[in-house]
Formats: C-alpha cells, sequence, structure tokens
C-alpha cells in the first residue's frame, strides 16, 4: 500500500464507521482504523474523527467512539513519527483539549479513566512544544497545564480505583516533567524536564513549575497514607514512583525511604496475601534502582540503606544474582547449608539446661548495681584503670562458672586482712550503694569450708577495741571505731532520731495492747558501749523496741490507716522507698535483767513476734515479692516519694514523725529479732515439748516452707543473719550458745523438699536457695537427692546439683559425685539428664571437665569384671530375631536423623523378653557406658581407651558395645581424622568393634551421597539409576536407593516413572520378589504419577499391586476411565509409554519437560530423610550383623 | 475486551498450555517467555536442546522428530511442539514485544519479577496500566494442563468484571480461596 492509499484507507474506515448500524460493526472498523493508522501516523484524519467523536455524541456509540478517539489522540501523542515541533501537532492538541475537558466529566468512569490517561502521555508533548522560547504557544499550555490539570487534580477523591491509579500515575508524569533531569538519569525521552527550558521563558517560570512538582510529589506519598487504601493502588503508585526515582535519581532518597517504612510494619487493614504483593512490588523496585547506572552518593547511601533492610550489602553497583534471588525470593532456601542438611544449630546440649542459666544470668543483669557503668567514674580512679588487657575483658560475657571460679582463686590466693584491706578503699572509692541487706563481711561468720584462713584475722589500722575486747557483736567488725571524742557519754546516746517526715502516711496497724501499758524490752546485754553509728547506716537497729501507749489519741491514726489502705493498691507501680530507720539504741543500764523478769520478757517477745510475723500483708506489695522487694527499694533509695507501709513507731509524735516500714525492714526486724531472742537450747526445746509448745523457730521454719515461694528471701535473711551471729558468738567464746545456723537451714531444707508444699518442677526458687545461703554443707546438697530420685522431679534436682558444681566452688566436689552418680542411674530420665549436664562439662569446665572423664573411664573399667550372668542358666529363645530398640543415650544427638539406623538382628542367644538375667545384665552394662560414649562424641581420641580394653571384656559386654556404638559412630560420622586413625591401627583383639563400626559407616554408600545434594545433584542420581537398571542382575536393594533418590529430589518423580518403573515392567519386575516389593512401595509412593505405569502391567501383576494395596485401585481405576474418555490425562512421558506399552530405551531426563530453569536448581529444596518405608528394605544385606547372629 | 498475555519461561510449556485454553474460550491472549533462550529437555539431562526466540515450533518439531522419534515423543515433547505449532508461529521473547495488554498472567514468581522490572525499564511512559498476577505452576505436563485451567478460571472472572480495577482485589481473593496450592502476586505497573 502507497502512502496515498493507506489515507484513502483510513478515510474510508472512519466513513465505514460513521455508516455503520450496530456497535459491533462500528467497533471492528475503528480498530481496523487504529490499526492501519499506526502503519503511516498522520495528523491527517483529525478533523474526521473530531467530527464522528461530535456526531456520536448523543448516541448509544458515544462511549466506544470516544474510547476509541482517546488511544487515536494517545496514539499521536506518543508517535514518533510526527515531529514534536511542527505547528500541526500543536494545533491538533489545541484543538482536542476541549474534547479532552468534555470527557473528564463524563459520567462513566471508565472514559474519565481513560481520559486522564490520554492526558498523561500529552502533558510531556505540550510541555515540549511550550518550552520554545516563543508566546505564541501560551493557549495551549493554559489548555492543558492548568485547565486539564486542574479538573483532573480534582479527581483525588475520585472514590474508583481506576480512576486514582490513572491519576497518581498522571501526577508522576508531571512530576518527571517539572523536574530537572540529571545526567545519570537514563537517556531517552525520560531526558526531558526542566534543563530543556529556557531561563527567559516568556510564560514558563522553573521555579514555580519545580515547587508544583515537589507539592505534587508529597501528595502522591501521601495518597499511600489514606485509610483503607487499596494493595492495588499501593503497588500502582510503586511501580510508578519506580519510573520515577529512575528518571529522576534525586528523588531516589526521599522515595526509597518511603516505601522502606511502609512495609515496616504495613498498614494493619492489608491482609499477608496484600502485604506480599506490596512487599514484592519494592522489591522489584529497589533491584530494578541497582541496576542504574552512575550513581550519585546520596542515591547509593539511600540504596543501600534499603538494602541493609533486607540484609544485604550494596556495593554501589548491580546486585549479583545471589543477592537478587535473595531479594526477590526471601522464602526460598538460598544455599542454606543448614537447611539442607537437615541439622539445626543446637545452642546447648538441652533446653532446660539454657532456660535455667540463661534465668539466673538475665536477673543478675536486672540487678540494680549492675547499673554502675552508666554511672560516671570516680575522680580519683588512676587514669588507665580499666583499661589494661583484664578491664578489656567483659566479664558479662564469660561463662558464669568461670567468674565464680576466678573468683574463688582470686580469694584464696589472698591473704584475708589484705582483701578487707582492698575492699575498704575501693569503698571510699566506688560510689557506695544503698542496700537494704545488711550482708556480713567477709571474715566474720564461720569461714566457709572452702575458704582456708591461714591465720585469724588481724586487725587493720583504725580498729581499736579495747584490749581484750571484741567489737561490739552489733558492730561488723572490720568497720573503724570512730574516735574516742566522738562517742558520748554511756547513758547519754547522741544518736538522734532521723525521722524524716512523710506526705502520704499508710500506717502499719498497731497491735491492740492493753491500755496504759509500758514495756521495755531488753534484747542484748549491754556489754557495748554505744558509738556512733556509721556514716552510711548499713545495718538498721532494733536493740530496743518500745511499744508504747498512753491515751486513746491514737485512733485516728487507725482511721487513716484504712483510708490509706485503699489508695494503696494502686500505689503499688511506685517503687519502695528504701529507708533504714533508726530507732533509739538500747539504753545500757548498769544491771542485768534479773531472772524474776524473764519469763514476761520471753513471752512478751514471741507475742511481739507473732504480731511483726503477722503484719506481712501490710508490708506485702503485690507482685515485687523477694529479691525485687529489695532491687525496688534500692532502685528508689535516691527519689523522695514513698509509698511504702508505714509505722508511727513513736506514738507520742506519730503526727508529725513517722517512719517508713518496707519489706525489707520487715524481713530485717524478723531475722533479727528470731535470730537474737529466741535462741535455741536444747534444754529449753525439751521444756518447750513438755509443755506441747513449739519453738519460734519451729514456728518461723513452718511459716517459711508454707509459701516457700515467697518467703524464700526472708528465710535468705534469716539465715544470713544466724550465720553471722553464729560467728560472732563463736568467736565471742560462748560455749552455751549452740549454734543455730545448720539447724536452720536443714529444717527449711527438709520442709521444701517433702510434705506437701513440693515446689513444682520448673520453680528455680530452690537453686536460688542454695546458691544464696551464706554457708552449703555437704548434708544440704544430699537433700537435693530427694528431688533426683523423683522422676517428676529430677530436672530440677539435676539443675539445682548442676548450678552448685558451677557456682559454689566449696561444695562443687560432694554436689559433682551426686550428678556423676546419676550418669549411671538405672532410670533412663535421670541417666539422661545426668549425663547431658556432664557432657556439657567436659572439655569446657577446667577442673570438673577431667573428674567427668576419670569418672567415665572408672565406670569403663568397672566393666572389666562385670558380673555377668551365667549362659548355663539361658534358655535358648525361639528362632526368630528380637527387636533391640537402638538407645540413644545421648540427648544430644537425638534429633540426628536416622533414616536407615541398621537393626542388630542379631539375637544373642541369651537375650529376648524370656531371659530377665541377661536383659538386666545388658541394661547393666549399658549404663555403665552411656557416659563414656556420649563423651567419645565430644572427644574422639577417648575412643581409643575403648579400643584397647576391648579384647579384655568377656563377650557379653563387647557385645554390648557393639550394640551401644551405632548413635555414636553415627554421630563422628567418618570426618574425623583422629577417628579415622583409630581404626586404621586398631589394638589386636578389637577386630569385631572395628568391623562393626566400618559396617555402619559404610551402611548404604548411597547415603553418603544423599547427604551432599551439592555435588550428587538429581541428574547424577538419575544417571546413576539409569546404569544400576541396565546392570545385567539388577541390586537387590536397587528400589530402596530409587525411593531414596525420589523422596530427596522430588523432580524425579516423572523420571522414575517413565524411565525407572516403566522399564522395570518391561524387565519383568514381578520375577524379583525384594524388587517387586519395592516396586509397589514406590509406585504408592508416586501417586497419582505412577498409575500409567500401573495400568501398564499385566493383569495378573495388577491384580496382584491391587491385593497387596488396595489404596492404589481407584488412582489407577480413575487413570484408565481418563484414558478411555479420550482426554490427556496424566504425565505426557508416562502416558506415551503407556500407550506404546513399551519401554523407552533412551535414557532421558524427566519433567521439566520445556522450561528448564536458567541457572537455578529446582526441586532441591526440600530433603527428607528416607524414613521406615526405607528402612524396611533393609531385609538384606548387613553381611556382619548375620554372621554375629551365628550362636556363640 | 480484555487484552491478555499469558507468560512463562520458554513460551513453550505452560504459557502455550494457557494460550491454547485461553484462545480456545475465545479470549484475546499472546503468550511469551521471559527467558534468554529456549530450553528443551535433551537426550540427557546436561545436554538440552537450546533455541533462540523466534525459531518456529515447526522447525523444532521436525528437528527432534528426525534426531530421535522414540525418544521425544515419548517424553511427550513432540505432542507439545505439535500443540504449539497448531497455536502459533514461534515462541516469543516477552522484553521484544511492544504490544500493550491489560492484564498480564505469569506462571512463574521469576517471570513475574522480570516483566514488573521489564516495565519499570521501559519508563512507563505510556501511561496505560496493565494488571500483572503470577499464578506459580510447576513446569510440567500435569501441572500445565492444570495451570492452564487455574488461568481460564482467573480469566473468565477478569473478563467478567465491570471494573477490573475496583474488582481485582475479590477476584484474586477467591482464586486463592478457590486455589490455595497456587499462590498467586499481582501487581498494577504501566505501559
Amino acid at each position: 500500500m502507497t502512502s496515498r492509499d493507506i489515507q484513502l484507507a483510513l478515510q474510508e474506515q472512519l466513513n465505514n464507521a460513521t455508516l455503520a448500524t450496530d456497535t459491533e460493526k462500528l467497533v471492528q472498523h475503528l480498530a481496523a482504523f487504529s490499526r492501519d493508522w499506526k502503519l503511516e501516523p498522520s495528523l491527517d484524519q483529525l478533523d474526521s474523527a473530531l467530527q464522528l467523536l461530535s456526531e456520536t455524541r448523543q448516541g448509544a456509540n458515544f462511549e466506544a467512539v470516544a474510547l476509541w478517539w482517546l488511544g487515536y489522540i494517545q496514539d499521536i501523542a506518543l508517535s514518533g513519527s510526527i515531529p514534536r515541533l511542527s505547528p500541526g501537532l500543536g494545533q491538533a492538541l489545541f484543538r482536542s483539549a476541549d474534547p479532552l475537558v468534555d470527557l473528564l466529566q463524563s459520567p462513566s468512569t471508565s472514559l474519565v479513566k481513560r481520559t486522564i490517561q490520554v492526558c498523561a502521555s500529552i502533558y510531556p508533548v505540550v510541555f515540549k512544544i511550550c518550552s520554545q522560547d516563543t508566546p505564541i504557544h501560551f493557549n495551549l499550555w493554559n489548555e492543558y497545564a492548568i485547565k486539564i490539570k486542574q479538573l483532573v487534580l480534582r479527581q483525588f477523591n475520585h472514590g474508583n480505583e481506576g480512576v486514582t491509579i490513572s491519576l497518581c500515575k498522571y501526577v508522576q508524569t508531571v512530576i518527571q516533567i517539572q523536574s530537572f533531569s540529571h545526567s545519570q538519569s537514563q537517556p531517552g525521552p525520560h531526558s526531558l524536564g526542566l534543563n530543556s527550558l529556557p531561563q527567559s521563558h516568556p510564560f514558563l517560570s522553573i521555579n514555580m513549575l519545580q515547587q508544583e512538582a515537589d507539592r505534587l510529589l508529597q501528595e502522591l506519598l501521601s495518597t499511600i497514607r489514606r485509610p483503607n487504601i487499596s494493595s492495588t493502588l499501593v503497588t500502582a503508585i510503586v511501580n510508578q514512583t519506580s519510573a520515577l526515582q529512575r528518571a529522576r535519581p534525586q528523588f531516589i532518597p526521599s522515595i526509597l525511604r518511603t516505601w522502606i517504612a511502609f512495609t515496616k510494619p504495613p498498614p494493619p487493614h492489608f491482609t499477608a496475601l496484600q502485604t506480599k504483593f506490596i512487599d514484592k512490588s519494592i522489591r522489584i523496585q529497589i533491584v530494578a534502582l541497582t541496576k542504574m547506572e552512575n550513581q550519585h552518593p546520596p542515591q547509593i547511601h539511600a540504596l543501600t540503606e534499603a538494602l541493609a533492610t533486607y540484609g544485604i550489602k550494596y556495593e554501589g553497583k548491580a546486585l549479583a544474582r545471589s543477592q537478587q534471588q535473595q531479594l526477590l525470593h526471601p522464602d526460598r532456601d538460598n544455599g542454606d547449608d543448614s537447611k539442607k542438611s537437615g541439622k539445626r544449630v543446637r545452642p546447648s546440649a538441652s533446653g532446660i539446661d539454657d532456660a535455667g542459666s540463661k534465668r539466673i544470668k538475665s536477673e543478675v543483669e536486672t540487678l540494680p548495681g549492675n547499673n554502675t557503668p552508666t554511672l560516671p567514674p570516680p575522680s580519683n580512679i588512676p587514669p588507665g584503670f580499666g583499661t589494661t588487657l583484664l578491664g578489656q575483658v567483659n566479664v558479662t560475657h564469660l561463662p558464669l562458672h568461670h567468674v565464680v571460679d576466678v573468683i574463688f582463686e582470686t580469694l584464696s590466693a589472698n591473704a584475708v586482712p589484705q582483701l578487707f584491706h582492698s575492699f575498704l578503699s575501693s569503698l571510699q572509692v566506688m560510689p557506695l550503694k544503698v542496700g537494704p541487706l545488711p550482708i556480713p563481711p567477709p571474715g566474720v561468720g564461720p569461714p566457709p569450708p572452702g575458704l582456708l584462713l591461714p591465720h585469724p584475722p588481724p586487725l587493720l589500722p583504725g580498729m581499736m577495741p579495747p584490749p581484750g575486747m571484741f567489737p561490739p557483736p552489733m558492730m561488723p567488725g572490720h568497720l573503724p571505731m570512730p574516735p574516742p571524742g566522738a562517742i558520748g557519754a554511756p547513758g547519754a546516746p547522741e544518736i538522734k532520731q532521723e525521722i524524716k517526715k512523710e506526705h502520704s502516711l499508710s500506717k502499719l496497724q498497731l497491735p491492740t495492747v492493753s491500755k496504759d501499758m509500758r514495756v521495755s524490752v531488753v534484747v542484748m546485754p549491754p556489754k557495748h558501749t554505744p558509738v556512733r553509728l556509721p556514716a552510711r547506716p548499713v545495718v538498721a537497729r532494733t536493740d530496743s523496741v518500745t511499744v508504747a501507749r498512753k491515751n486513746e489519741a491514737e485512733k485516728e491514726p487507725k482511721v487513716e490507716v484504712k483510708e490509706e489502705a485503699k489508695v494503696e493498691p494502686k500505689l503499688e507501680q511506685h517503687q519502695l522507698k528504701m529507708e533504714t530507720f533508726q530507732v533509739k539504741p538500747f539504753e545500757p543500764s548498769d544491771q542485768y535483767p534479773t531472772d524474776s523478769v524473764q519469763p514476761l520478757t520471753t513471752d512478751l517477745l514471741k507475742e511481739t513476734f507473732l504480731r511483726i510475723l503477722g503484719s506481712e500483708h501490710l508490708v506485702h506489695v503485690p507482685a515485687a515479692t523477694g529479691k525485687k522487694v529489695l532491687e525496688s527499694a534500692a532502685a528508689s533509695a535516691a527519689s523522695e516519694e514513698s509509698s511504702g507501709a508505714m509505722v508511727p513507731f513513736d506514738s507520742i509524735n506519730a503526727e508529725h514523725e513517722t517512719k517508713v516500714v518496707t519489706k525489707a525492714d520487715w524481713m530485717t526486724i524478723i531475722s533479727r529479732l528470731l535470730t537474737k531472742a529466741f535462741p535455741r537450747n536444747s534444754d529449753q526445746i525439751a521444756a518447750e515439748a513438755g509443755h506441747g509448745t513449739q519453738h519460734m523457730k519451729d514456728m518461723m521454719v513452718n511459716y517459711v516452707c508454707s509459701d516457700f515461694r515467697q518467703r524464700r528471701e526472708l528465710a535468705l535473711i534469716w539465715l544470713h543473719e544466724e550465720w553471722y551471729y553464729d560467728g560472732i558468738c563463736q568467736r565471742a567464746g560462748e560455749q552455751d550458745r549452740e549454734p543455730q545456723y545448720l539447724w536452720c537451714l536443714y529444717k527449711i531444707l527438709d520442709g521444701i523438699t517433702s510434705g506437701t508444699n513440693q515446689l513444682d518442677a520448673k520453680d528455680k526458687g530452690l537453686t536460688r536457695f542454695l546458691l544464696e545461703v551464706p554457708e552449703l554443707p555437704e548434708g544440704a546438697v544430699d537433700i537435693i537427692q530427694k528431688y533426683c530420685d523423683d522422676p517428676a522431679r529430677a530436672q530440677i534436682g539435676i539443675s539445682c546439683l548442676r548450678d552448685v558444681v558451677n557456682l559454689r566452688p566449696p561444695s562443687r566436689n560432694h554436689a559433682l559425685d551426686i550428678v556423676l552418680s546419676y550418669t549411671t542411674h538405672p532410670e533412663r530420665p535421670q541417666r539422661n539428664l545426668a549425663i547431658v549436664t556432664a557432657k556439657k562439662w567436659y572439655l569446657e569446665h577446667p577442673t570438673v571437665g577431667p573428674r567427668v572423664e576419670e569418672y567415665a573411664l572408672a565406670q569403663l573399667d568397672t566393666l572389666k569384671d562385670f558380673p555377668i550372668p551365667k549362659r548355663e542358666e539361658v534358655i535358648q529363645p525361639p528362632t526368630g530375631s528380637t527387636d533391640i530398640k537402638m538407645e540413644d543415650m545421648d540427648a544430644a544427638n537425638k534429633d540426628e536423623p536416622m533414616p536407615s539406623a541398621p537393626k542388630e538382628p542379631t539375637p544373642l542367644p541369651s537375650l529376648g523378653a524370656g531371659n530377665p538375667a541377661f536383659a538386666q545384665a545388658e541394661d547393666d552394662v549399658g549404663r555403665h557406658l552411656d557416659l563414656y560414649l556420649s563423651l567419645c562424641a565430644k572427644n574422639h581420641s577417648l575412643l581409643e581407651v575403648l579400643f584397647a580394653h576391648y579384647s579384655s571384656y568377656d563377650p557379653f559386654i563387647q557385645r554390648v558395645i557393639r550394640l551401644r556404638i551405632p548413635p555414636l559412630i553415627k554421630a563422628i560420622k567418618q570426618d574425623s581424622p583422629k577417628f579415622l586413625a583409630l581404626i586404621r591401627n586398631f589394638p589386636l583383639g578389637a577386630e569385631m568393634l572395628v568391623l562393626r563400626i566400618i559396617n555402619i559407616l559404610t551402611d548404604g554408600a548411597m547415603d553418603i551421597c544423599f547427604n551432599h545434594p551439592e555435588i550428587y545433584k538429581s541428574e547424577i542420581i538419575a544417571v546413576v539409576l539409569q546404569q544400576l537398571l541396565d546392570q545385567p542382575t539388577i541390586p537387590s536393594l536397587f528400589m530402596r536407593t530409587v525411593i531414596q533418590a525420589i523422596t530427596l529430589y522430588k523432580n524425579l518423580v516423572g523420571f522414575v516413572n517413565s524411565m525407572i518403573l516403566a522399564r522395570l515392567v518391561a524387565k519383568k519386575v514381578w520375577t524379583r520378589p525384594v524388587l517387586w516389593k519395592g516396586f509397589v512401595r514406590c509406585a504408592k509412593l508416586m501417586q497419582p504419577t505412577s498409575s500409567s505405569v500401573l495400568a501398564s502391567l499385566p493383569k495378573p501383576q495388577l491384580k496382584e499391586v491391587l491385593a497387596m494395596d488396595p489404596s492404589l485401585k481407584e488412582p489407577v481405576e480413575a487413570y484408565v476411565k481418563a484414558k478411555s474418555s479420550g482426554r490427556r490425562v496424566g504425565g505426557g512421558a508416562a502416558k506415551q509409554v503407556n500407550l506404546q506399552n513399551v519401554a523407552a530405551t533412551a535414557p532421558l531426563p524427566d519433567a521439566p519437560v520445556s522450561e528448564i530453569a536458567e541457572g537455578e536448581g529446582e526441586g532441591e529444596g526440600e530433603r527428607v530423610v528416607a524414613g521406615e518405608e526405607v528402612k524396611n528394605e533393609d531385609a538384606d544385606g548387613d553381611q556382619i550383623i548375620n554372621e554375629e547372629a551365628q550362636p556363640e | 475486551m480484555v487484552r491478555f498475555a499469558v507468560i512463562c519461561a520458554s513460551n513453550q510449556n505452560r504459557s502455550m498450555e494457557a494460550h491454547n485454553v485461553l484462545l480456545r474460550n475465545n479470549f484475546t491472549v499472546s503468550s511469551y517467555g521471559t527467558g534468554t533462550m529456549v530450553r528443551l529437555p535433551g537426550p540427557t539431562a546436561d545436554r538440552p536442546n537450546i533455541y533462540n526466540f523466534g525459531k518456529p515450533y515447526d522447525d523444532v518439531y521436525q528437528e527432534l522428530k528426525e534426531k530421535d522419534e522414540q525418544l521425544y515423543s515419548s517424553n511427550g515433547l513432540l505432542y507439545m511442539l505439535d500443540r504449539n505449532r497448531k497455536i502459533k508461529h514461534a515462541p516469543e521473547k516477552w522484553q521484544e514485544n511492544i504490544q500493550e495488554f491489560d492484564v498480564i498472567i505469569t506462571c512463574e514468581e521469576r517471570c513475574f519479577d522480570a516483566v514488573c522490572e521489564d516495565l519499570i525499564m521501559r519508563g512507563e511512559s505510556h501511561n496505560n496500566p496493565v494488571h500483572i498476577i503470577n499464578v506459580d505452576i510447576k513446569d510440567n505436563y500435569e501441572e500445565a494442563m492444570v495451570g492452564g485451567r487455574m488461568i481460564l478460571n482467573l480469566a473468565q472472572s477478569i473478563d467478567g468484571a465491570k471494573d477490573l480495577d475496583q474488582e481485582i482485589q475479590p477476584i484474586l481473593d477467591r482464586f486463592q480461596q478457590r486455589y490455595p496450592s497456587a499462590p498467586v502476586l499481582h501487581s498494577v505497573s504501566f505501559f
């Protein structure tokens, strides 16, 4: 067709369209016009087209014509054949503006949508035309860039999705045109921008255009924050901004950040699917952006930042293929070995273990004292302190037991006086921490059993006890005595009651005491001279308690109590203010209390004690018990706000001067009072027993044990107090006072480990208690053993012992002995727990580890003369193999898949249900081996010992060893050089053992192949299967390998169906029973693909198969039916084979029929280790084991 | 009339099956491949038959038939090529196409990625929106056939929509419910 012919033809199409009677014809003519127009684009038909549009305006075909016309105008705008700057184009567009304005206001949304799209395509053309330095195009600009733009932007809130999508695209076009094109922008049509506008343009201002673009960009990006925006619109905007960023890289930082922020997290109204759509678009956008060349630093930075959120490092150039895969296909396995090998990384030998240590660690970390690093260092710390090698070690990262050991070593290497000295000097340097718990200083209590004190602590400078006198019992021995001048005269103590006014008074209800009663209680013999309290009141003193009541005036506070009580729960969030109260100390009198007042005093003391004990609820802060109370109290020490319970200790001045009593104070009061006021003497107990009354300390034990969880802290404070006081008395030479601490400890331990109030299995309270008591004697450790014997509580018992071994070196040996004794425990749960614990120490703990090995080897040694039941006693069992369950003695290895654990089908003549003696003996031998074998898994060279001693064992023992060793050998695999060397040079006599090991190692050479999918890819396996099939005799285990292959490589199913199963049919597989059995199993696994092959079996064999596995009947029937109905069913390959009923002979890969993925291995993702199905194929083989099966 | 494109990697199996099904149901449809070359199985896994896009289906059919008729008919290749040559002349590469569509259906995620990225690279200067939908189909005859049905179902829903932009989300939700095993992706891009 010549150019003229085309024009004529186009005109003809338009004429025909005008005359068309029905819409279908009209549309056909118009479509033909559009098609032909593209052959030679021109503006020649514009008049006719506009005429057609206006003529059909009122008609039924208007929408069809309008859509066509819009397409025609868009084609004109986009056509590269019409010169952009020709006067005709400008004219044509100017004339089209009015119809476009009309269409923009059309009631039809599809027309509005399409018009906006067309206007977006026209906008760059109009800009290009108007950018010429002439004023004649002002009207054109006015039409498109002002009138039409306004109309378009007015649609911003149009509810229609399509209109909004198109409008956003229009906005994006305007932004792109009205911004500068940078040198790194992609060349081409996108380079049209403000650059092409002369500064002196008669009617276009670069600044204003740019400002408008910036505003529109903000508007576009804020669109995505609209409530209930659809993912459709969001992906559209993502893609628009993708193109915009490539054309205008200066926008990359702001736009990219908007998107990265958008999905983290995505707005809540999106479904998971929609979120996925958006996320995917953003990822594709990033890939497209990384493919830009000549990026500038701000863009590189923004991209680096964005990619970092996806875990990808950006180098400023296009992403590597793997990185692109990682970004685009995050769900896929991108060569992560840990996934492929089916192993997971084990954080530690046991989960329980971990949970425990984590919890202890985290609790340690939350102690307020650990916050000290944030404090500015005190000025008098020498510069460079802490910058030494030791200073650079972050202690919190070391295993806790190492830290404990270091501390103990340091303590024992330094003389105690030096330590005191260091301690004292550090007191001045370190910021003092206010703590409510008076911790007895080292050296004043009895020395801990692990700590040797060569000499009694000499007095330090500053300590000035009167000659021949010990410091007063309440005075910690290490504290310097004040100069004599500071000491007030006896009888006139200088100490003022430092009582602060409190704003909120929550008053402790006082016990009701009879009117006008006035009692002075003497607690301590007044042997000491009152001294000034240390500047920092560490110890709260309750030497004297005065309960005073004179009149009815204190009824008022009672009312207050009620009011305050209501407020209290609200205030529980507030941390208790830590206060130490200093009650007027004991006023020494010259007289000892006489015996006549003793009974009264004791009774009153008891009453007082019980009342204080009964007031627990008043100081109890819900949800904050024990240590937490102490922590919160210490933390809020600095703050002035207080919400603790308050006790008006001085009832005379109760209205003004009151004291806060925190739970910590309460516990201190109880402990002090109990420790000092109620010495527990054997005589006295005997006397009390006579009266049928209980001693106060017994009561306290019961009290603690009845709610150990809540009162553990109280028990600890009390035990510290007892221990401390025992030490004081011991030094003071008070012979008549019986030591109380051990009695109390044992009583409490007894109480919580027996009886009804036992702790539940997960409670760490006992462990913490044992770790914190001041002294842990061996007997106390023995009490824990009660727990270990109870299967339900063995876990808590063993982990308790473990923590004692780790964290209390003085009690380590004894606790370790117990743990080790449990490694040979007859009960499996306890044994496993103990073994896991011991194994963790092995090679890791410098002192405990060697002892574990020593113990394991000693156990191995005992096997040398282990009592074996005599064979004569044993009755020969009936023939047939007895399965001996492989015992996975090592919990650490129990999730190692063992696809084809070789059974030991070797019934020793003596094994089986009928031979309890042998079964028992085997079990006994086994449990002595367990620890050793599990250590071998950690240290392969330890196996040498077993090899060396092997020949000296009884054959029975040897056999048990062979039975128990497979899991270990599987765990070691063949990658240990030490292990291989050991096998290579095994000592004489260990032949059977080595044979067994080699047998385990070589069990199924295919296993090795299947364990290395990176080398033995599915193609290679396929070729191997082909070759095996071509052997004159197909190996018996062939089907097992096939099943393993398809289990591992799902994509081999098609191949196996067409190339293996079909050929096996041709080879009359049913004549080989083992293969035939495997064939059926394999066919079942491969349903429904295998239906074609099954259908191709000869009738008798098909019957046999269906009898063997009736579940196959249905798919095969369905297949045959479908086939006979002529539909194309099943896989092409399978179908072909079936139709021709001959096996293909040429080797051929399988199913990815056409499109082999480029460079991507597919179908390697999941790797399932063949399960039981495979195991059963193992029926023949395993010669060595069969040998062993011979009666010995 | 909605203009459909169906796209897979080599424009042989999955996209052609869908092309076939849609064509039979009177849809306006084209098909493409996003790969660099057309790859077909060869005598062994490591010896695939590789062709350029544009090489007619019939040529490939004759060539393979000559090479090993039994092999290529037993693995179904000749059957597939025979079907293809009755639909169109030769496999087409997406990146070389200039036609515009309303809906693009890809059969694999990486084809979806390739199409989206390609449109971004083109610059989106025509301002015409297109819905890109991925329906994951495995590359074998059986799955391609099932996939073809799924795509037909999707195309019918799309064609029945009065306003596709408004209705695409519910359509996809329904589709995903009906075929939960074929994860979909959706994005709106522009020519």
